[in-house]
């Protein structure tokens, strides 16, 4: 048509310019020209007729066919698939500990009663008991040497002996009872040391905030220790607010590697713990204690007020781990000897959960008076910042319950060391069940969490090492499944806390029609439109 | 049978013990978020710094509070008097303070950071001074102050937070266990319309104006040249400010800040997601930081650990 038009338009021109001479000749050339339009216009209107529609054809095709499919796909939120149906497994099976128990007593009915007894006890809890008779020939020894014989991992050993007089804990995983005790005390004393209380507890609150254990001391203890995680800071702070006036000799490194490092290297399998030690100078108590008789002492409720004013200044904020706190405070020569006091009690230590201690250090007068160095006892420093770590990382203290076998060490006792596994699995276990749970149901919640091919394959991680910490558990091995629990407990955490989870926060969906129907509907309504032509362009040259 | 049945559970009843009740708070944490920057928004910092000086002055430390300022209202070459920032045009309570720790300034305040900051899902570089590292014992103060509409809160002069934006991020905290109790303050016109949207549990909030209304700032001061304070903050502060860290002043009487006639907006409160006795909370458990202590009695005998 252009070409034609153009060359019409050419020759008008050659036309003009020889218009003088040949001027019917231009007429017949016009004439003819115009019957070739005519003619090549009706072929042009049946090219142009199929062209048009099938160029809309082909546009529709593009738009409606591939088009919509591709935006849909683009816009859509990534969700690389996780194991639904294991997670919400996880929420309902139950926790098992198989626990073995060995029985030793001289009278095969009597244990045969202990342990027919002991499956009536612990029908129903959490442990699965496999009470067993023990292979112990004669507990007529001296209870040294019954504390040579050594109970596996995880399991407990009853040996009935003369040489106690009431229940009786070792230092390994034996319990000494005397003939004739009653049976029912013997298993008071089982569902204590396996801490059967605590541990629903701990599951029971962190998946029912707000439901606890009717036990007031389980509920404490719980809400002292601190929060999981697989690593912790130890900080020791060392504050003298007068320096001027009193010169402190200690080094703490010392006394931190003999008492606090060998109950650290027990825990290793449970988190890592990294010790640092500092000294501040110049920091004021803020409160000002009174005088009563010839000590000044700080009451409990007065106490409470100088933890915050410090913690501003101990720089703990420097790492991302729960940091444990102890502070020993060394008292100004002015308020010596200085003293906590609740219930015309005096201590020098106290402690606030998951924050940790602070403790005064109360120098002798001959320091403050003259100037010579003071040099304070390791042990009595210790003594209360170990005390005080053993509460906070959940050691259980059943001294108030049954005797014990001294240990004198700062270190755990075996059994104690079982229960902190439990303790430890019970804990990182729930924690990642619930946050897989709430993972999966915010979900489906939310519809604009993106879950990336990395996330994925940490749920399933977390998915597949919560399962084999219960499988572990019931096998009663407690070292793989506190590793497993940990594994679990980690990568949930690095799932629910990904930064990618947030991909798609500036754009709802609500957002994805508002941005792209301005963009997109005004191309769509002619071809839409145009759908009605082809339509009918295909029924007439197909169906005549 | 039924009897075996109702035994077994009788007995594991007995064993686990179990009753329902909330049991305190263990630390506290405070978000402060002032939203709009320039210059003729001096009162919104004023109305963020405001609520920080309380919340500090009550103890809770400052690397427990996370303080979002879009501008830096003291040190603008506008202040007529710099490194100060005053709630009142007699210059009576400076409370930009002595010290004051921005965690996130300027252009970092964004909806982006402020949900990643909720949620915990930060860059692994974060440092600790930018994280809200909270727990299943933790009350939480969040204050958000700027300029709001119906729905949503705006971020700057570019963005915005939807009500149900945030009410999802306050969901997702709580599946999370990132917090015991929130105390959820904010001061923007139609500022009910942000808490409308909250589903999750233990959430107290208020805000100073219900939908339709707007929040009004309280007086100008001639020297600054722009309002300096909204009139639901001053108040508020009026009151924490006769706070003392051991008075028992209950949340009851806070939510009764600032009544119709000193506001000229009215103020909002939703209690139905909080299921404490607003008379027995004390105040301090949102805007104070008082630590549980117990003194130790017994100590282990550690004499013989080996060298």
């Amino acid at each position: 048509m252009m070409i034609e038009d153009k060359s019409c338009s050419e020759q008008s021109i050659m036309d003009t310019l020889v218009d003088d001479k040949q001027p019917t000749d231009t007429v017949k050339t016009l004439e003819n020209d115009v019957s070739n339009d005519e003619v090549w216009e009706i072929i042009d209107k049946e090219d142009d007729e199929d062209l048009r529609n099938l160029s809309a054809g082909v546009y529709a095709f593009i738009l409606l066919i591939i088009g919509i499919p591709l935006w849909w796909r683009m816009t859509e939120v990534q969700r690389h698939p996780l194991p639904y149906a294991e997670i919400s497994q996880l929420g309902t099976v139950d926790v098992v500990i198989s626990t073995d128990i060995f029985v030793y007593t001289k009278n095969p009915f009597v244990t045969d009663r202990i342990i027919e007894q002991m499956y009536t006890t612990f029908n129903s809890t959490m442990f699965k008991i496999n009470a067993q008779p023990s292979t112990l020939i004669n507990s007529d020894r001296s209870l040294n040497e019954l504390e040579m014989v050594i109970t596996p991992l995880g399991s407990l050993q009853l040996i009935e002996t003369n040489s106690v007089d009431d229940i009786i804990v070792g230092i390994g995983r034996n319990i000494y009872f005397p003939p004739n005790t009653d049976i029912e005390l013997l298993m008071d004393s089982l569902l204590r040391l396996l801490q059967t209380d605590a541990l629903s507890d701990s599951m029971i609150s962190m998946l029912n905030p707000g439901n606890h254990s009717d036990d007031q001391q389980v509920v404490t203890d719980r809400q002292r220790r601190v929060r999981p995680s697989s690593d912790y800071n130890v900080l020791l702070t060392v504050v003298n607010p007068e320096p001027e006036k009193l010169h402190v000799d200690w080094k703490p490194e010392i006394p931190l590697n003999r008492y606090l490092q060998p109950l650290l290297d027990q825990l290793k399998l449970i988190s890592n713990f990294s010790v640092q030690s500092q000294w501040l100078y110049l920091i004021d108590l803020v409160q000002k204690p009174p005088k009563l008789n010839t000590t000044f002492v700080l009451d409990k409720n007065h106490a409470q007020y100088i933890i915050t004013p410090l913690e501003k200044k101990l720089g703990s904020g420097v790492s991302r781990n729960p940091c444990i706190h102890f502070v020993v405070y060394v008292t100004p020569c002015s308020y010596i000897p200085l003293y906590f006091h609740e219930n015309d009690q005096l201590t020098t230590a106290m402690m606030s959960a998951r924050w940790g201690g602070v403790q005064f250090l109360n120098a002798n007068e001959i320091s403050c008076n003259e100037s010579v160095s003071f040099i304070p006892d390791d042990l009595s420093i210790m003594t209360p910042i170990i005390t005080q770590f053993h509460s906070l990382i959940g050691v259980p203290n059943m001294s108030k319950h049954m005797s014990l076998i001294p240990l004198k060490s700062s270190t755990l006792r075996q059994w104690q060391l079982d229960s902190m596994y439990r303790l430890k699995i019970i804990e990182q276990y729930t924690n990642t069940r619930i946050t897989l749970t709430s993972l999966s149901r915010l979900l489906g919640e939310i519809s604009n969490i993106v879950i990336i091919k990395e996330v994925g394959k940490a749920v399933t991680e977390s998915v597949e090492a919560a399962t084999k910490v219960l499988h572990c558990l019931e096998r009663g091995q407690l070292e793989e499944a506190l590793e497993y629990s940990k594994i679990a407990f980690e990568t949930s955490e690095f799932a629910f806390t990904h930064p990618s989870l947030l991909a798609l926060l500036y754009f709802p969906d609500d957002q994805k029609y508002a941005v792209y129907i301005p963009l997109f509907l005004p191309v769509m309504i002619p071809v839409l439109m145009s759908l009605k032509g082809v339509r009918k362009w295909i029924y007439f040259k197909y169906n005549i | 049978m039924k009897s075996y049945f109702l035994l077994s559970f009788l007995t594991y009843a007995n064993f686990l013990n179990i009753h329902v009740c909330l049991a305190n708070h263990s630390n506290n944490w405070a978000v402060l978020v002032d939203t709009s920057r320039f210059w003729f928004n001096y009162r919104h910092v004023a109305n963020v710094l405001s609520i920080y000086r309380s919340v500090k002055r009550l103890g809770i430390p400052d690397s427990q509070i996370i303080l979002m300022v879009a501008d830096d209202m003291a040190c603008n070459p506008r202040n007529p008097s710099p490194a100060t920032v005053f709630n009142n045009a007699d210059q009576q309570l400076n409370v930009y303070g002595d010290d004051v720790e921005v965690d996130f300034r300027g252009y970092e305040v964004t909806v982006e950071n402020f949900v990643r900051l909720l949620t915990g899902r930060l860059p692994p570089d974060t440092p600790r001074s930018k994280q809200l590292l909270t727990d299943e014992g933790s009350n939480i103060l969040i204050y958000l102050t700027g300029h709001g509409g119906d729905g949503f809160l705006k971020f700057q002069d570019s963005e915005e937070v939807t009500s149900q934006e945030l009410a999802d991020a306050l969901e997702q905290m709580w599946q999370k266990r990132r917090y015991h109790e929130i105390f959820f303050m904010i001061d923007t016109c139609q500022a009910s319309s942000m808490y409308e949207k909250f589903y999750s549990p233990n959430i107290l909030a208020m805000a100073s104006s219900l939908v339709g209304e707007d929040s009004l700032s309280h007086h100008v001061d001639p020297a600054i040249g722009v309002y300096i304070i909204d009139r639901y903050t001053f108040y508020a502060l009026k009151f924490l400010e006769n706070v003392k860290l051991k008075s028992r002043i209950s949340m009851k009487s806070f939510l009764g800040v600032c009544p119709k006639q000193d506001c000229i907006s009215t103020v909002g409160v939703r209690i139905d997601l909080f299921h404490r006795d607003l008379a027995k909370v004390p105040i301090t458990d949102f805007f104070g930081s008082v630590r549980p202590v117990e003194l130790t009695f017994d100590f282990l005998d550690i004499s013989n650990t080996p060298l």
